[in-house]
């Protein structure tokens, strides 16, 4: 078999209520030659049995696993460093592809040979996959979330909004290289996302949008110490 | 395999005997013989005959019926089965193929037989139905045209006016022969005329003319003069278990209403059968005690039903019925409140006849409607390495292939099925607030609702043994014993020893 293009990277903890849908998102990509890297952070619930039954399904998915939990950012460098594609795409194991997105981000790299990260335009959906949709600035419907220019500037004075949507997020090999996914606070109050987008930009990387529907993010509310990360975000951006 | 064909030949139009003879001869299967017995001269249709170089034998006998006419020509008969043919029946081109096939298929059966359509278009064939002998005992399902195994032929009896089919059918089951029952139509027959039985026009002569035949078939036999009577046209299965269950007869056909009875039961009260309903609450007369035993479908298309059309019917039949029975609570709450009070009477459950038996590989049944369609759906896509089948508009299942069945619908119950599903020891997963019905509601928090279920579904996998607790549970709410002396008390307060 020759070798993959482009690589999954899933790290799931206690997720089998939307995991089986993200692999498979994965698996019905237009582009073939991708492998996908599921690392089970020492789930106690159903999860290995769906990695497992995909593991037997298809030789493309590779399925890692923790046997004591040790957070996100953990089995997210462990699976980019098991991965062996050049290109990383990066997926949380509740969030779906469109079927195009891998094809679409080697496209996007191959014509753009300066950028290092790239990321586009998301959908979010519910609990049960159906789109939500919200009124934009200019008072329209819409379900897309727009992929917009990185500006560190209003990253810095807002915090959290105009960042990208990491599960959109490609980033070539390299630079994992110099940027890792931060253990500790950051992780476990899920912001090593955020972190590892920031310090990118700050190490020199060079950031691209590609304004197209690419990935559905699935938006559950949940309860943050909200007070900790505006903290943990400033000391960074300081 | 080799077929006769015995034709009793008596008072037809030359052009139905020409048609029966030439439909005979055009089957594909040619491993056969006919032979005509008439009974009585008839030059005509002797002509008729003689155009057929065919026939194996002609005979000529003395007017005396058709029975006798069909025992003179087995006398004849060198086939293995014999056939006892009507001269205005004609048979399609592949009916005896389809007979030796069958017969080959099942060697344990002495007979076989399927339904038969009418000449007349416009009406609806009559279907049969699968082998039953205990329902041959209540009512016959079995034209004579059927073929028999030659060495169990028991004789037709000459001294019956009627109904000599019934009383053929009966002593060959008796003696011990299992027929194989073929779906569909093996031939074709005129519409009885105006002077035969089953054409008269004149309902009350009608009548008179069944009454003494089944009498007389009965009386022969030696039935038992039963004092309880079920009725049951869309449900005959159920029925005949209810039948069976408190040793009653069990009537479809109005017409076999032939004797007082002391208590009637009419299983099921649908929309949809309410013509019949009438004639045999009629039929049945005051000295009765009626009763109604409702199915939780009746009560539900009653429910659905505009509320007029339901006042004029329960009106109609209010001073016909004495009692009112019920098989479940969902059904009894829908009756109170159209304003029927109904007694509770779980549906009786065989439980000899039905083990566990256990399904060997999981799989999960999904019924849903489109109000928790989404949330299902997700629970399906969230399990691939388990097999999920969702219940499709017209696409038949079996749900006894399944270990856990998925019921989420805007009104929960628990119908007959699940029921039984839990009998037999499987397991239920529902919006459904009952005993054992795996009442698990979607709640506030959906992520948590989706993986109870999906924690549920997986120790079910895990463990995979049947549930017996929910089977003891049921069992016990619906045995046969508590069903009967239900009906029982019924007939003491009727005054009745």
């Amino acid at each position: 078999m020759k070798p993959p293009k482009a690589a999954f990277v899933i790290p799931v903890y206690n997720g089998q209520a939307f995991l089986a849908e993200s692999i498979q998102s994965c698996l019905e990509q237009t582009e073939k030659r991708i492998e996908i890297v599921v690392v089970d952070d020492g789930s106690t619930d159903g999860t290995a049995d769906i990695l497992t039954h995909f593991q037997y399904l298809d030789e493309r998915v590779k399925a890692l696993r923790f046997e004591k939990n040790r957070g996100r950012s953990a089995a997210r460098n462990m699976g980019i460093e098991a991965a062996t594609a050049d290109v990383i795409l990066t997926l949380d194991a509740d969030d779906l592809c469109l079927r195009d997105r891998v094809e679409k981000t080697l496209k996007y790299f191959k014509k753009n040979p300066g950028v290092d990260l790239m990321y586009s335009d998301c959908n979010n959906v519910d609990v049960w996959g159906d789109l939500i949709i919200y009124q934009d600035q200019q008072g329209r419907q819409t379900d897309t979330v727009p992929a917009l220019p990185f500006d560190i500037d209003r990253v810095r004075k807002t915090l959290n909004t105009y960042i990208p949507c990491h599960s959109s997020l490609a980033f070539k090999k390299s630079v994992f290289e110099k940027v890792r996914y931060e253990d500790g606070d950051v992780s476990a109050n899920g912001i090593d996302d955020w972190f590892f987008q920031v310090k990118a930009h700050q190490a020199g990387f060079r950031f691209g949008a590609l304004n197209r529907v690419l990935v559905r993010y699935r938006y559950i509310p949940k309860t943050r110490d909200e007070e900790k990360i505006r903290r943990l975000k400033q000391e960074v951006l300081a | 395999m080799k077929f006769s064909f015995i034709i009793p030949v008596y008072k037809k139009p030359p052009e139905t005997f020409r048609n029966c003879l030439k439909s005979l001869f055009s089957m594909s299967h040619k491993d056969m013989e006919v032979i005509c017995v008439f009974d009585g001269p008839d030059a005509v249709l002797e002509a008729v005959a003689d155009e057929f170089s065919q026939i194996a034998k002609k005979v000529v006998i003395e007017h005396g019926g058709a029975c006798k006419a069909r025992n003179e020509g087995a006398k004849y008969a060198t086939g293995d089965f014999l056939s006892f043919w009507d001269a205005d029946c004609y048979a399609e081109p592949e009916m005896s193929a389809m007979w030796e096939m069958t017969l080959k298929d099942n060697l344990d059966c002495d007979f076989c037989y399927s339904g038969y359509a009418w000449a007349d278009p416009n009406m609806k064939g009559y279907e049969s139905e699968p082998f039953n002998p205990e329902m041959l005992e209540h009512y016959n399902y079995i034209a004579s045209m059927f073929p028999l195994a030659k060495d169990r032929f028991p004789g037709w009896d000459e001294s019956l006016s009627g109904m000599q089919d019934w009383d053929y059918w009966r002593r060959v089951v008796k003696a011990g022969s299992k027929g194989a029952f073929i779906p569909g139509f093996g031939f074709v027959t005129d519409v009885p005329g105006a002077d035969s039985i089953s054409g008269s026009k004149n309902e009350a002569e009608h009548f008179e003319k069944t009454k003494t035949r089944i009498e007389a078939v009965r009386n022969k036999l030696g039935d038992p003069d039963r004092d309880i009577v079920v009725h049951g046209l869309i449900y005959k299965r159920e029925t005949g278990f209810i039948a069976k269950t408190i040793d009653a007869d069990f009537i479809w056909n109005p017409f076999w209403l032939v004797k007082p009875y002391k208590l009637s039961l009419m299983v099921g009260f649908h929309p949809k059968s309410l013509d019949i309903c009438r004639k045999m609450l009629d039929r049945t007369g005051k000295e009765t005690k009626r009763g109604i035993y409702w199915m939780g479908m009746d009560s539900e298309a009653f429910y659905t039903a505009p509320y007029f059309q339901v006042k004029m019917v329960l009106k109609d039949f209010e001073d016909k019925v004495d009692f009112h029975l019920c098989e479940g609570e969902r059904t009894q709450n829908i009756l109170a409140e159209m304003g029927i009070k109904a007694a509770l009477l779980p549906f009786p459950y065989d439980a000899e006849k039905h083990g566990i038996e256990f399904p060997s590989k999981f799989k999960v049944l999904v019924l849903t409607d489109s109000v928790y369609e989404k949330v299902i759906h997700g629970v399906i896509k969230a399990m691939p390495e388990v097999e999920f089948v969702r219940v499709v508009p017209d696409v038949g299942y079996n749900m006894m292939d399944y270990t856990v069945s998925l019921q989420y619908t805007k009104d929960p119950r628990l119908d007959n099925n699940s029921r039984n599903f839990l009998i037999k020891g499987r397991y239920l997963i529902s919006n459904v607030d009952l005993p054992h019905a795996g009442y698990l509601p979607v709640g506030d928090d959906p992520v948590k609702f989706k993986n109870d279920i999906i924690n549920r579904i997986r120790e079910l996998k895990t463990e995979n043994k049947p549930n017996m607790e929910a089977r003891d549970f049921y069992l016990a709410q619906a045995s046969p014993e508590k069903f009967r002396e239900g009906i029982l008390s019924l007939l003491d307060k009727v005054g009745v020893s």
